[in-house]
């Protein structure tokens, strides 16, 4: 019976994850003036499926090692340690962040 | 085997040219500008008094324009092959006009990438956070965990990336895979995204994420 709903769960936030991939999808392809085959985001729904499993797993692990239960923007930073370009995009992207939300919650920096 | 050749070439050609010449052109344009035109000079004067018979009419026209407006790119381009020591003004219409032909492609290049680059810095990312919050709790195996409002942000910022990056990097591989397919028999996929594509690239996207 367990199984059964967790199956069915995750079956549903697959396809939840699938129409989101799929506007990007729309979005993108638009842009590069190609067209993709269902199967096509089907399998990177998959992919993008078994890297959120890896990330949110490393994450996990990230916090436990500072001695947090909580995951910040810190814990995200380090994902990128071997990308330097994608560290350079989500670093702005964080900025731009606190830019608009400076009033708001203010972030532990730990760096 | 030398179906194999062909694509390799291919495959080389596709990633090279469109940087390069970004580089390159913009490299060589500020001091072939600078340089070119000492050149141009003193070519023209040493011409100007060897053939100063030949073509006095069209000399003094030129004299008072070339310094400035006399573009010096397509010159220096065609001053390699020594085609100069010929006549002037046709070297000069020839380079001109296959460097028109040409430079658009690269400039298209330039505002391709520049665009995709802006739009990765400065849009808000699709993934709804709400189903990215649930589905990292999913996979938490510690259901304590929890995960901060603005970390959760940056996760579906990445998740974006990842996706957009990975649909770049399979239109390149569609692309490629189509431009061996008109060396071999295969027949296009009309720019139809396969899973084929998403296999061929899906290591190295794992790897630099």
């Amino acid at each position: 019976m367990d199984q059964n709903e967790e199956v069915g769960l995750e079956e549903r936030l697959k396809s939840a994850l699938w129409l989101a991939i799929g506007k990007i999808v729309d979005e993108e392809t638009l842009k590069l003036g190609v067209n993709a085959t269902p199967q096509f985001i089907g399998a990177l729904t998959e992919l993008v499926w078994t890297q959120i499993e890896n990330v949110s797993q490393d994450l996990e692990s990230f916090a436990k090692h500072a001695g947090r239960s909580t995951i910040n923007a810190s814990d995200v930073m380090l994902l990128t340690r071997r990308n330097e370009g994608l560290e350079s995009i989500l670093r702005a992207f964080i900025d731009q962040q606190r830019g608009e939300a400076s009033a708001g919650s203010p972030v532990a920096e730990s760096d | 085997m030398p179906v194999e050749g062909q694509p390799a070439q291919k495959r080389r050609r596709l990633p090279f040219k469109p940087p390069r010449p970004q580089t390159a052109a913009a490299a060589s344009v500020v001091p072939s500008s600078s340089t070119a035109k000492p050149k141009q000079t003193s070519k023209t004067s040493k011409k100007t008094s060897a053939t100063a018979s030949a073509s006095s009419s069209s000399k003094p026209a030129r004299k008072s324009k070339p310094p400035k407006p006399r573009s010096p790119t397509p010159v220096s381009v065609a001053s390699g092959p020594g085609s100069q020591a010929g006549s002037d003004a046709e070297s000069d219409s020839r380079s001109r006009a296959s460097s028109v032909s040409e430079e658009p492609e690269y400039i298209l290049a330039e505002i391709t990438t520049a665009q995709t680059s802006d739009d990765v810095l400065s849009s808000e990312p699709t993934i709804p956070s709400k189903l990215l919050t649930r589905l990292l709790h999913q996979h938490f195996r510690n259901e304590k965990t929890k995960i901060a409002k603005d970390a959760n942000e940056v996760v579906a910022k990445y998740v974006d990336i990842f996706v957009r990056e990975a649909l770049a990097r399979a239109a390149y591989e569609r692309t490629e895979s189509q431009a061996s397919a008109t060396g071999a028999t295969r027949s296009g996929g009309d720019g139809f995204l396969e899973v084929e594509d998403l296999e061929k690239m899906a290591p190295q996207l794992v790897l630099d994420f």
